[in-house]
């Protein structure tokens, strides 16, 4: 999980219930971590959140498919301050760029428009919330996930009836803490479908010991990747190599022995599905 | 259920998007200028969304009427498919829309008018002949009817339209439009079918063999032209036995008089679409079947297909008469004739 918050008021609570550290070594961004959790703290504006979403993505790991989460306050037009709001759209207000966040997690929290604003909104001229970061978060987390997994949740701080400049950050703080359970059950719901893509991965057996023996073109690398990745499913924990003779001439004939050898093998799709089987070395 | 609705600007005050949103008070709507904004965007995993798909209602632009692939069709000599919808409530592991769009939400093109003034043109385009239309290809034609209404402004248009044939090709049972009006001759209702363990194992959220035999029942006694589409064969070590009980049952249940066409047609796929099914579903066993690449269509080996076409014939000989017997694979089409065959080209219909 990927955390992103502009101010150190917004992460503060999350710090706290997620047991987060800060990861030393005089960062760009300051950075906290857990064994499953990152948070950065990207300082005011889309810019800044770009930059940190881009820097939290490296310094952890660029792992591919990792549920991304912005976290903050915003503005808006009418609703009452303290309710935690899901962006359903953001569009950057100064260029116009709208995207969609995905909705498939169907909880209970409200969803809203999210604008993001160059400057402080105080005119909250549309039925929409207004921050400074989620336009800068969105595309650049996207980028490094799916969209499934990148959502933007903002705690409505000020309104015209409470404006802005009535928060100070102790009152920032206590905004986004008293929504820990709601943002906490958004991480939950995020993790869940991670996992979903996390657990259908496929390790298949290395092409190492094979181009080692044998001189594979590139085109023939590509099918013995694919051949692997069927004996994956359908070796029932066989290793390939003892299908394949050892004075086999080619690539060509180790791939031909292969494919043979897999045609030889039961094939039942009513069966139930084994879960994927550990790497081999 | 469908939970968000996402509602193109120009279609925001259509009386139908009015009807559908009614349908769904509690749904999210979210308003968007073009449906390709959420339905295009690259990095959206297909599987994730299948969870919760969503709605999304547009207005269809450009060309509504597309040419068929060649060799696509049941006997007919023109054939054009339309797409009134892109995806479908169902879930079927073998199924090409997972690999040939990267969202899985609903789009519902409302502009319903506007296909069937294409259909005129086309049939413009071919006085005095007949002219196929197939409504299955992107989409199941009946499954979201209840939602859309399609189908009755279909029948409607076809009514007075006697060269105009359209085959809905559905795994559904939402047949209320069509046993509400008599039969005509020029809408074919085609259902796909599997054997029964197949359909349990790979068609997920579809109604079982079950259920759709007893639809086309209540189809056949209303006089409705049926088709059945054994498409995609599936190949296993128990093939044999499966589609032979398949058969036993669906013609213990249907006569042959009630029959338009029956076609048969082994798994296939372009090539990059077969990629995207073995990403978004790795571990899956249908994907690592013994498929071959020929030429960017993956599909059975030539022998394996002619294997299966070949027993699957010879089995629907005993219940249909063959010149309604049709077959295709990823080499050849035919109107299937024990003594003469007449080789064309394959497509790859919504399977």
């Amino acid at each position: 999980m990927r955390l992103v918050s502009a101010l150190a008021p917004e992460a503060t609570p999350l710090i706290e219930h997620y047991r987060l550290e800060k990861v030393d070594s005089n960062p760009m961004f300051p950075l906290y971590r857990n064994d499953t959790i990152y948070l950065v703290v990207s300082g005011i504006g889309k810019t800044l959140a770009a930059a940190a979403t881009a820097y939290l993505h490296t310094k952890s790991g660029e792992l591919p498919n990792q549920p991304f989460l912005n976290i903050g306050i915003a503005g808006h037009q009418r609703a009452i301050t303290g309710v935690p709001r899901v962006a359903s759209r953001i569009t950057d207000q100064s260029t116009g760029q709208t995207w969609y966040p995905s909705q498939i997690n169907r909880d209970s929290m409200d969803r809203s428009t999210l604008i993001t604003v160059d400057t402080v909104e105080r005119i909250y001229a549309e039925d929409a919330a207004y921050d400074m970061e989620a336009a800068g978060f969105y595309p650049i987390a996207w980028r490094a996930s799916t969209a499934e997994l990148v959502q933007s949740l903002k705690v409505i701080s000020d309104h015209p009836g409470e404006p802005v400049a009535g928060l100070d950050l102790q009152r920032i703080e206590g905004l986004i803490g008293d929504c820990i359970d709601e943002i906490d059950s958004l991480v939950k719901a995020l993790q869940d479908l991670a996992d979903i893509v996390a657990s259908t991965t496929l390790e298949s057996d290395s092409l190492e010991p094979f181009i080692e023996r044998w001189h594979f073109s590139v085109t023939q690398r590509h099918r013995l990747r694919r051949v692997l990745e069927r004996w994956a499913v359908l070796g029932k924990g066989e290793s390939p190599l003892t299908s394949v003779p050892l004075d086999c001439p080619s690539a060509r004939h180790t791939i031909e022995a292969l494919e043979n050898a897999l045609l030889a093998k039961p094939l039942n799709l009513h069966a139930p599905v084994a879960p994927p089987r550990p790497k081999l070395s | 259920m469908i939970q968000t609705i996402y509602i193109e600007r120009q279609v925001t005050d259509h009386p139908r998007t009015r009807e559908i949103l009614a349908r769904f008070p509690a749904a999210q709507q979210i308003g968007c200028d073009r449906y390709t904004e959420i339905f295009n965007p690259k990095n959206q995993n297909f599987r994730l969304q299948k969870q919760q798909p969503a709605l999304i209602i547009a207005h269809k632009f450009g060309k509504r009427v597309l040419s068929a692939p060649d060799g696509y069709g049941v006997g007919g000599q023109h054939n054009y498919y339309f797409s009134h919808m892109l995806n479908c409530i169902y879930d079927c592991r073998y199924c090409f829309l997972q690999g040939m769009y990267r969202s899985a939400h609903y789009v519902l093109f409302i502009n319903y008018d506007d296909f069937f003034e294409s259909m005129d043109h086309t049939l413009a385009n071919h006085p005095g002949e007949d002219v196929w239309f197939f409504s299955g290809y992107d989409c199941d034609s009946l499954a979201l009817d209840p939602v859309t209404g399609f189908a009755g402004y279909l029948l409607t248009f076809l009514e007075s339209r006697q060269r105009a044939f359209v085959e809905l090709r559905t795994k559904s049972t939402q047949i209320r439009a069509l046993l509400s009006v008599p039969a005509i001759p020029n809408a074919i209702v085609a259902f796909s079918l599997t054997p029964t363990e197949t359909a349990d194992r790979f068609e997920h959220k579809a109604p079982p063999i079950s259920k759709r035999l007893q639809a086309m029942r209540q189809l056949a006694e209303k006089g409705w032209p049926l088709g059945l589409r054994f498409d995609p064969l599936i190949f296993d070590d128990a093939f044999k036995n499966r589609y032979r009980s398949l058969f036993e049952e669906v013609f213990s249940a249907l006569g042959p008089e009630t029959l338009h066409s029956v076609t048969v047609g082994p798994f296939r796929m372009p090539r990059r679409f077969f990629r995207n099914l073995v990403r978004l579903y790795p571990t899956e066993p249908l994907f690592a079947s013994p498929f071959q690449d020929r030429s960017g269509l993956v599909s059975y080996s030539a022998a394996k297909e002619e294997e299966m076409i070949g027993f699957c014939l010879e089995e629907l000989a005993v219940y249909a008469p063959p010149e309604r017997i049709f077959s295709c694979s990823a080499d050849t089409r035919q109107h299937w004739n024990p003594t003469v065959q007449t080789p064309q080209a394959a497509g790859v219909p919504k399977q």
